[in-house]
């Protein structure tokens, strides 16, 4: 049996700050970021654990993907949406962030494009 | 998805040439044969500049094929007692316990040959399906008094709140065969026993609780008797057949009766010791000062020790086998497990370099369930928390137990991590502050060709300073965290007579861990005072030896006088560079610079996050080194706010400490000295380039100048 959470979060819905704050954090996701980015980051986090997106690295360095975390069971595990990989850690950062936008607000993502992207910084499995 | 079909893994961590290891194996696809080899392990991360995963083949073993089917786990820890031939026909048993946790389904109490003694989750407590008529509520210790009559016709059972009104007992009928040579009692599970009659038996329906002061009496009991059993009253007539206490011998499994003859009964799975008791009332939190107020045991129904499944095979090591990292990969026709196995020198020292492989910290975060955490922990480490086939793989069996940064079933903490299970993130290609980034620097030693042999923390405690006898330099992995006392008393007394350690890592040498005296692979470390499992008030003496746990700063072991540096924060977002640091000019520490080219900012790279900075860093924030005995040499700059957030402060200090990695040389008496990056990113930036990089160069540098014996100032 899987259990999965769908849905807005009663009551939240998106400012003109957060909207420019997803573009700043998807300009560089692990760029240095104002209160404002880490605020809307930190909201996005914070609801159950139970239908949240996470990454989920399919190679170190080289694919990742966008996971959901279920309960089967009584236990906590992931279910993977392989149909979407990608190749920076960056963008599946970004690609992340846009599913939680979604179903803490219950509209639509901004169109995001995830920058940021170096040759010297690399993401193995933290 | 599909998931991993074969798990395996080894009965120890680290062996000697000459000597065997055992192979356990649970195959999911049992018609597939299992194919088993020894490997030998230069690299375990895919990092687009090193080497990539590499392996050899170690043609001294023969690879063997063999059949192996999938294996259950049986998990939690319980007590019992065999009878022998002397057994009572009709007896008496009593005991304190106090239930942690109400089962889901129904667990047994008590097994007394066919008999069983049932909790269920109602709070309602059975004999053989009559139903106490008192319930039972969690955290209330109670006194149960159990009599059995000789034919097998009738048991009495009375429970009540210890030193509480017995009220009525149940008197059930019962129809069984009296009690014979063989027969078991238990208490906390209602246990499996094999074909083999003197093997141990095996837990099923296991309950959490505490059990305390278990004493058998011959003879059955009225129900008035049982009612002055309760009331703590012995009666007259009855002679004592056992009494076992948990109040000595704390690391044992087995248990001997205070009463003569000394019977023997034993704990299974490793449940908790040292722990309070039914007579603790806070004025002492000393257990060695008071042990009959630690004289519980704390049983768990996930309680794991060992998964007890069959030996698959036993690799005999040749005497000859090169000290090194090995695996052995046990596949089957679609999947393959790499348990790890460390394999010391064998005789007089072969090499003058060590590396010092931290299998106590692999055994603290064996199992770490990161899917198990709240959101919390993502956001004080930064980024969106990432996961790996490792974590759905432990989803899927949480027989498998969970790392010390978990809790039992019951909300107590884990204490005790044992390698006698699938121990999945200590693999190749898993996350970087464990294994996998350890495994950089003999990476990196092999990559520029320097032969060294391989250590590991468990030998450390074992053996003391003799195991670094002879090595001119000793090299740590990438995050050593945990240190038993004796592991750091001995490096501390080397490096003060003359030995050279290089701590190529971050947040090393923090915590007290015990390894067991007697079965290899298994450790205890308890949380004290901060944490997310912290023990209760008076549970910080650990079970496995009479040492304190939490940080090594409080048994007066602080990492800084070892290393120079403390730990200061801890992110996961990014990474930073170094830049020099005032003692990068000082002529006594030039041979650290030579040939450097990246200019005033060194590090710029990593397999994590892009700088040789990060993760968990230490600075030099005490003098536990005087100034006049450290050199800094590099200081990381310009970390992200989720590290310092992360910076703790403590009532002690004057200002917040500094958030950045501090590269420290240190000089110690007799020619010793210490070189301390403070950075679990450090060996991580190690093969950028191809190894060829400043941070390569410095720690080529520092090794170099550390294999001469010339003190360094």
């Amino acid at each position: 049996m899987t259990q999965q959470v769908e849905g807005r979060f009663p009551g939240h819905a998106p400012t003109t700050s957060d909207h420019d704050c997803s573009e700043l954090f998807a300009r560089d996701p692990f760029g240095r970021h104002g209160p404002a980015v880490r605020d809307l980051f930190a909201r996005l986090s914070r609801i159950p654990q139970i239908g949240q997106f996470v990454v989920y690295c399919m190679e170190p360095y080289r694919t990742w993907c966008p996971a959901l975390i279920v309960e089967r069971d009584g236990q906590r595990t992931l279910e993977l949406l392989a149909g979407a990989v990608f190749t920076t850690r960056e963008e599946v950062e970004v690609e992340v962030f846009r599913r939680r936008w979604e179903r803490y607000f219950g509209s639509p993502a901004p169109e995001l494009t995830a920058g940021g992207t170096t040759p010297s910084r690399i993401y193995g499995r933290g | 998805m599909r998931v991993q079909s074969i798990f395996a893994y080894l009965d120890r961590m680290d062996a000697r040439p000459g000597e065997s290891v055992g192979v356990h194996v649970s195959n999911e696809r049992p018609d597939d044969p299992v194919d088993i080899r020894l490997l030998r392990i230069r690299s375990a991360d895919s990092n687009p500049w090193g080497r990539g995963v590499l392996t050899a083949p170690v043609n001294a073993i023969r690879p063997v094929v063999v059949k192996a089917e999938a294996q259950t786990t049986n998990i939690g820890s319980f007590f019992w007692h065999r009878f022998g031939a002397d057994a009572p026909a009709a007896l008496t048993i009593t005991f304190l316990f106090q239930p942690t946790r109400l089962p889901d389904i129904e667990g047994c109490l008590v097994g007394l040959g066919q008999t069983t003694v049932t909790q269920d989750g109602t709070r309602h407590v059975a004999v053989d399906g009559s139903q106490h008529e008192r319930g039972i509520a969690k955290l209330t210790w109670y006194r149960f008094v159990l009599s059995f009559d000789g034919a097998g016709r009738s048991a009495v059972l009375c429970v009540c709140p210890a030193g509480g009104d017995p009220g009525s007992p149940v008197i059930a009928a019962l129809d069984l065969p009296p009690l014979a040579a063989g027969d078991l009692l238990s208490i906390g599970a209602c246990p499996l026993v094999g074909g083999d009659a003197s093997a141990r038996p095996r837990a099923s329906l296991c309950c959490d609780g505490k059990l305390e002061d278990v004493q058998i009496f011959v003879g059955a009991s009225t129900a008035a008797d049982c009612r002055d059993f309760a009331l703590g009253r012995t009666p007259v007539d009855k002679a004592c057949y056992a009494r076992w206490s948990f109040a000595r011998d704390f690391s044992s499994d087995r248990i001997v009766s205070t009463v003569e003859p000394p019977r023997e009964a034993w704990l299974e799975n490793l449940p908790t010791r040292s722990i309070r008791g039914a007579r603790w009332d806070g004025s002492e939190i000393d257990r060695r000062r008071s042990p009959e107020s630690y004289a519980a045991v704390h049983l768990h129904s996930d309680d794991l020790l060992d998964c007890r499944w069959p030996e698959a095979t036993r690799l005999h090591l040749p005497a000859d086998l090169e000290s090194g990292i090995y695996a052995v990969r046990v596949a089957n026709a679609l999947d393959a497990d790499l348990p790890i196995l460390h394999v010391l020198p064998s005789g007089p020292t072969r090499n003058r370099i060590a590396f010092l492989a931290p299998t106590a910290t692999y055994l603290a975060y064996a199992n770490f369930r990161q899917i198990e955490y709240s959101p919390n922990y993502e956001i004080s480490l930064g980024p969106i928390l990432n996961y790996g086939p490792e974590d759905i793989a432990l989803s899927l069996h949480p027989e498998w137990s969970g790392s010390t940064y978990h809790r039992h079933h019951d909300g107590s903490p884990i204490l005790f991590s044992s390698c006698r299970r699938p121990m999945l993130n200590i693999r190749p290609e898993s996350v970087l502050w464990t294994f996998t980034g350890d495994m950089f620097v003999p990476d990196w030693l092999d990559a520029t060709g320097r032969t060294f042999d391989v250590i590991t923390d468990e030998a450390l405690d074992r053996e003391g300073k003799d195991l670094l006898r002879g090595y001119s330099v000793v090299l740590t992995g990438a995050h050593p965290e945990y240190c038993s006392h004796r592991m750091f008393d001995a490096l501390e007394t080397w490096v003060n007579s003359g030995g050279r350690l290089m701590y190529l890592g971050g947040n090393g040498f923090d915590s007290s861990v015990t390894f067991h005296p007697d079965i290899p692979g298994v450790l205890e470390r308890r949380w004290v005072g901060a944490g997310p499992c912290i023990v209760q008030a008076g549970e910080q003496i650990h079970a496995l030896a009479d040492v304190v746990g939490g940080e090594l700063t409080e048994s007066n072991r602080p990492r800084s006088r070892l290393v120079g540096s403390m730990l200061v924060a801890v992110a996961f977002d990014r990474c930073e560079p170094y830049a020099r640091a005032e003692g990068a000019s000082d002529p006594r520490a030039g041979f650290a610079f030579r040939d450097l080219q990246e200019g005033d900012v060194i590090g710029a790279y990593g397999a994590y996050g892009g700088g040789a900075a990060g993760l968990e860093i230490d600075a030099v924030i005490d003098d536990a080194v005087p100034p006049e005995d450290r050199i800094v040499l590099l200081s990381s700059f310009d970390h992200s706010m989720a590290y310092h957030a992360s910076v703790k402060e403590t009532d002690t200090d004057t200002a917040p400490p500094p958030c950045r990695s501090d590269v420290v040389l240190i000089r110690r008496p007799e020619g010793g000295a210490v070189f301390s990056v403070g950075s679990i990113a450090w060996p991580l930036a190690l093969p950028w380039k191809g190894y060829d990089n400043d941070i390569s160069r410095m720690t080529g540098n520092v090794l170099d100048r550390f294999l001469d014996p010339e003190p360094l100032w």
